[in-house]
């Protein structure tokens, strides 16, 4: 399933440059779902990969694919750290595949990566 | 030759030249004196068929009967016996004639039924159909053309010379201009055109003042060698059609004006200037002032010279809220008040000196609607139509639509104004959230930026702030996820929790871990990042310990050389066990300590974000003070970023500014700082 949200944002500071419109493409693999955002995940877009979490619904494994990830900041953030909280609560396996250079230099300056599973491939989180 | 009806006044005709032959036959057959029947017949002919024709066309037949009958008895006389098929042939050639006389006489009863039925329908007609002859004078006009022109009757209106005609109104085209008679079809047709486009006038009757919109259409009646004879003007009413258009275009663009900007005063001006000059000569707003005066905000008017004029007008005769009538009644009362003619003697009644009568009564007003601006049940103003050079004279249709107008005006001030309250109260608590002024900090110096995203209605999440502690002083630079209302409250939270524990828990560590538990004990996550760098001095040293919690590190300049200070650890509420590994530095002199908040990263340019590396390097090249720092890097974001600035940015820079001074201060230092760190 691909959904497509425009990149415009509901408080009026869309970012700078001529971003591609976001899409997050949500794929189920057995008993895995791969939420994959594609550009910039900020304010303007993050309440849309939450969606896409939610409507993916329940799977013993959640896979969130950084790869697409352009840039994250801190309500990217705050929507992994939510996503680690609700798998604690819920008993499921939250594993990230790692982003580029400045998608992870957010999360080691952010202190977070020694808290979360990172992968390097999607398919190293599905095959365990 | 069509069918003869029964009743058609042909049968008579031919009844009559019949029985005039057979009674000539019979007259022949029994007496013997054949020529002189046949004279008296042909003449007797004539005579019946003018029983059944009309007088001029009887003549002519009876003068060719006579003619005929002379000739005949001419022929008879010489000829003596005379063939009776002959003098048969010349009896059926009168019947002939009369016959003729009475078909002369049907088709032109038949042509006058139709010119008459015709004069009933065109006399009939809802649209005003006028005829002007070649020289443009008016030769016919129906009914409705009279009571559209206000004359009581066609024949009133063909009596009144053309000129008195067009003076009676005042007549613009579709486009505001005064209408020249050139332009009317009617005129045009005379003047050789074909088929000139039909011609929309708004007239109003200077006499009654009411207000008609005319479609106007003419036509060519040509003469057989082509010339043109006759103008037919075809006249229709369109008023209703214009009146609901204007009514709809007027609120759609009064729409559009009042939605396009939050400066309610200029969108009302431009409100007052859409409604001049097709729905009145003047619109003005005015609004109550804390002061008691009625302030006139906008006014428009076609002539600019008449709106300075009512700009001095209102300057110099101010209105009272509490004066009895006018603007200042509508707004006490939410009531609208519509005076379709304006006496003199109100003006008179009106209270005003010498001068301001004299001024008013120059502007020839005529009719005038006040109407509420209402907002939430409270009137906040009213807006006032006034028409004076045009003539008109108001209608409950106006009323109607000024009404609504007033009430969309007051929606988008109200809008205009909560808008203005929230960014006010948004930019208050901004400031709130930032301290007033840094306080100083002995033996440094200090430099600050602040640039808030987007909107000034956007309460940042970005903070600073300096305060002392006991080991001494603290400098913290933080960010709150998100923005608005939550973040501001939460920043608030982080800053001042941050404040009382450094203060009160003795190690900063110490209100790091305060501030993630009180984070953590909120119900939704709330997540924040701080970079804090405690300024010590003590026996003359002075060091800097730096501690990250989520944040980019601090960056210490020392002879150009710009590196990143601080051990990274977790943002604060996210994990309950967290903790932060401080760091360090000895300042020997010299050193710019620089803090900041992602937005200083995270900053657009045309192909990228400002980054991590883009900012040492602006820090190495910047000169040698605080102030110099904070400046290069306000500078080189300014010069980098494309677009709208997407985040809130802080940015607080430091060094130690002498070695000597204030070196009393507490001598614990940052041996305290690894209680916590564990």
């Amino acid at each position: 399933m691909i959904r497509a949200i425009p990149s415009g944002d509901e408080h009026g500071d869309s970012p700078a440059e001529p971003d591609a419109p976001f899409l997050v493409d949500v794929r189920r693999h057995g008993a895995a779902v791969v939420v994959g955002p594609q550009g910039d995940v900020d304010m303007a877009t993050v309440t849309a990969v939450r969606h896409a979490i939610a409507e993916a619904g329940a799977a013993p494994t959640v896979v969130l694919d950084l790869r697409g990830v352009d840039f994250l900041d801190t309500s990217g953030l705050q929507l992994v750290l939510e996503q680690r909280r609700r798998a604690e609560a819920e008993g499921f396996r939250l594993v990230l595949v790692r982003g580029h250079g400045g998608v992870q230099r957010l999360f080691d300056i952010a202190g977070l990566t020694p808290a979360l599973t990172f992968v390097d491939d999607p398919a190293e989180a599905l095959g365990r | 030759m069509t069918r003869l009806a029964p009743a058609d006044p042909r049968w008579l005709g031919l009844a009559a030249g019949l029985a005039i032959v057979a009674t000539l036959a019979a007259a022949d057959a029994l007496l013997d004196a054949p020529g002189q029947i046949v004279i008296a017949s042909v003449v007797v002919a004539p005579f019946v068929a003018a029983l059944v024709a009309p007088p001029r066309e009887t003549l002519l037949v009876g003068a060719a009967a006579f003619a005929t009958a002379v000739a005949s008895a001419a022929w008879n006389g010489n000829a003596g016996e005379t063939d009776y098929w002959v003098r048969l042939g010349i009896i059926a050639a009168g019947t002939a004639l009369a016959v003729r006389s009475a078909r002369v006489r049907e088709v032109s009863t038949e042509l006058r039924s139709v010119e008459a039925q015709m004069t009933a329908a065109v006399g009939n007609l809802a649209e005003a159909v006028t005829v002007q002859d070649a020289d443009g004078t008016l030769v016919y006009a129906n009914e409705a053309a009279a009571r559209a022109f206000g004359f009581r009757s066609s024949h009133e209106l063909l009596a009144t010379p053309p000129a008195q005609i067009v003076d009676r109104f005042e007549s613009f085209t579709d486009d505001g201009a005064p209408l020249a008679v050139e332009r009317l079809p009617g005129r045009r047709v005379l003047s050789g055109e074909r088929d000139p486009e039909p011609l929309t006038v708004r007239a109003i009757d200077r006499v009654t003042g009411e207000e008609r919109w005319r479609q106007i259409k003419a036509s060519s009646v040509l003469d057989p060698s082509g010339r043109v004879q006759l103008a037919v003007n075809i006249v229709e009413d369109i008023t209703e059609v214009k009146r609901a258009e204007l009514t709809q275009r007027l609120l759609a663009q009064a729409g559009e004006v009042l939605a396009s900007s939050l400066d309610y005063e200029r969108t009302l001006q431009q409100v007052a200037e859409l409604a001049v000059p097709e729905l009145a000569d003047w619109c003005g707003v005015s609004m109550p002032e804390a002061n008691g005066l009625i302030r006139q905000v906008a006014v428009a008017h076609v002539d600019p010279a008449k709106v300075e004029f009512a700009r001095s007008f209102s300057a110099r005769y101010p209105v009272r809220s509490s004066d009895p009538t006018g603007a200042p009644a509508v707004i006490r009362e939410g009531r609208s008040e519509m005076i379709a003619e304006i006496p003199d003697e109100l003006l008179e009644q009106a209270g005003l000196d010498p001068e301001q009568l004299e001024l008013i009564r120059s502007l020839g007003m005529r009719s005038v609607i006040i109407a509420p601006m209402v907002a939430g049940g409270r009137t906040i103003g009213a807006i006032s139509f006034v028409t004076s050079d045009s003539a008109r004279i108001f209608t409950n249709a106006d009323l109607e639509l000024a009404e609504e107008l007033g009430r969309r005006a007051g929606t988008a001030v109200e809008n205009s104004r909560l808008y203005t309250e929230r960014s006010h109260i948004a930019r208050t608590l901004q400031a709130s959230l930032l301290p007033d002024e840094l306080p100083e900090i002995p033996g440094f110096s200090l430099a600050t930026l602040y640039r808030p995203a987007g909107e000034e209605n956007w309460v940042g999440g970005d903070f600073y702030d300096t305060f002392e502690v006991p080991a001494g002083w603290l400098v913290v630079v933080g960010d709150v996820a998100g923005r608005g209302a939550d973040a501001a409250a939460l920043t608030a939270l982080a800053r001042f929790t941050l404040r009382t524990g450094a203060t009160l828990l003795d190690t900063p560590l110490a209100a790091l871990a305060h501030l993630n538990a009180e984070l953590l004990a909120r119900s939704g996550m709330a997540l924040v990042s701080v970079a804090c760098a405690l300024v010590t001095e003590r026996d003359g040293e002075a060091s800097v310990t730096v501690m990250c919690a989520g944040h980019p590190p601090p960056i210490l300049v020392h002879d150009g050389v710009a590196e990143p200070i601080g051990r990274l650890g977790p943002l604060l509420g996210a994990f309950e066990d967290a903790h932060w590994d401080p760091v360090s530095v000895t300042l020997t002199g010299g050193e710019v300590l620089t803090l900041f908040t992602d937005g200083v990263l995270d900053t657009h340019g045309a192909d990228e974000r400002f980054g991590e590396e883009r900012l040492r390097a602006t820090l190495a090249a910047a000169g040698g003070s605080p102030r110099e720092a904070v400046d290069a890097i306000e500078a080189a974001l300014s010069g980098f970023e494309v677009g709208e600035q997407a985040d809130d940015t802080a940015v607080v820079a430091l060094m130690r500014s002498h070695v000597a001074a204030s070196a009393g201060r507490s001598g614990q230092g940052h041996a305290e700082l690894s209680d916590h760190g564990g």
